[in-house]
């Protein structure tokens, strides 16, 4: 697992490598006895929250880029 | 032709009863609102001057009373805000469980530094979303 992390947060895509950085300082943190284990659970749970969080936000985004562009179209009709 | 279009649409959701009108509110997104994007400012401004050296409990306290005014405000508003609670929903869910900890013992300080890095990217995404309404 750690490999393939390893493998991601290099793999050329900026999301994906942001989410595999930090998913392996949250290991490398946990391994140093920095953060509990129930710590470490509740930030990868934090990581599925940001991944659902960022998916409404473009949804919305996406919207109102729609409403928008139908928004000038109906001024020049 | 506008007039038509629109005319076309009310047919065929009359049509279809419900479930078009359910699927019809789903694509309308909410619009601009001042008091939404003046609190999403604030969340985002709690996060920042989170201190992970002092007491948790009060600092994240304060995260959560803005999220709650935020969620409470949109429900109030109606259901064309959805959109935005399901972005706020996440957040909250992070931060409860961070307010949770912090009640019976204080996390350590590299937990508080990462939560503190996690929800400063969530309130970023979320605000430019609600910000960059029409």
């Amino acid at each position: 697992m750690t490999q393939e992390l390893q493998w991601l947060a290099a793999c050329g895509r900026p999301w994906a490598e942001q989410r595999a950085q930090t998913a392996l300082s949250l290991s490398d943190a946990r391994s140093r006895g920095d953060i509990s284990d129930s710590e470490y659970q509740e930030l990868l749970y934090d990581l599925v929250r940001t991944d659902r969080l960022e998916s409404e936000a473009d949804d919305l985004q996406t919207k109102t880029m729609l409403v928008n562009a139908i928004s000038v179209l109906s001024h020049l009709a | 032709m506008i007039k038509s279009l629109l005319l076309a649409g009310i047919v065929a959701i009359s049509v279809s009863g419900c479930a078009a009108v359910n699927t019809v509110k789903g694509w309308v997104p909410s619009f601009w609102d001042d008091n939404q994007s003046a609190r999403i400012i604030d969340v985002r401004q709690s996060i920042a001057q989170l201190d992970c050296q002092q007491e948790h409990l009060l600092q994240i306290k304060r995260i959560q009373d803005n999220l709650q005014w935020f969620e409470l405000y949109s429900e109030s508003k109606g259901w064309r805000q959805n959109d935005v609670r399901r972005i706020v929903s996440p957040m909250q869910e992070t931060v409860a469980d961070f307010y949770k900890r912090s009640q019976s013992q204080q996390g350590s300080v590299t937990y508080c530094e990462i939560k503190k890095k996690i929800l400063t990217t969530q309130s970023e995404y979320a605000a430019q979303a609600i910000l960059g309404r029409f």
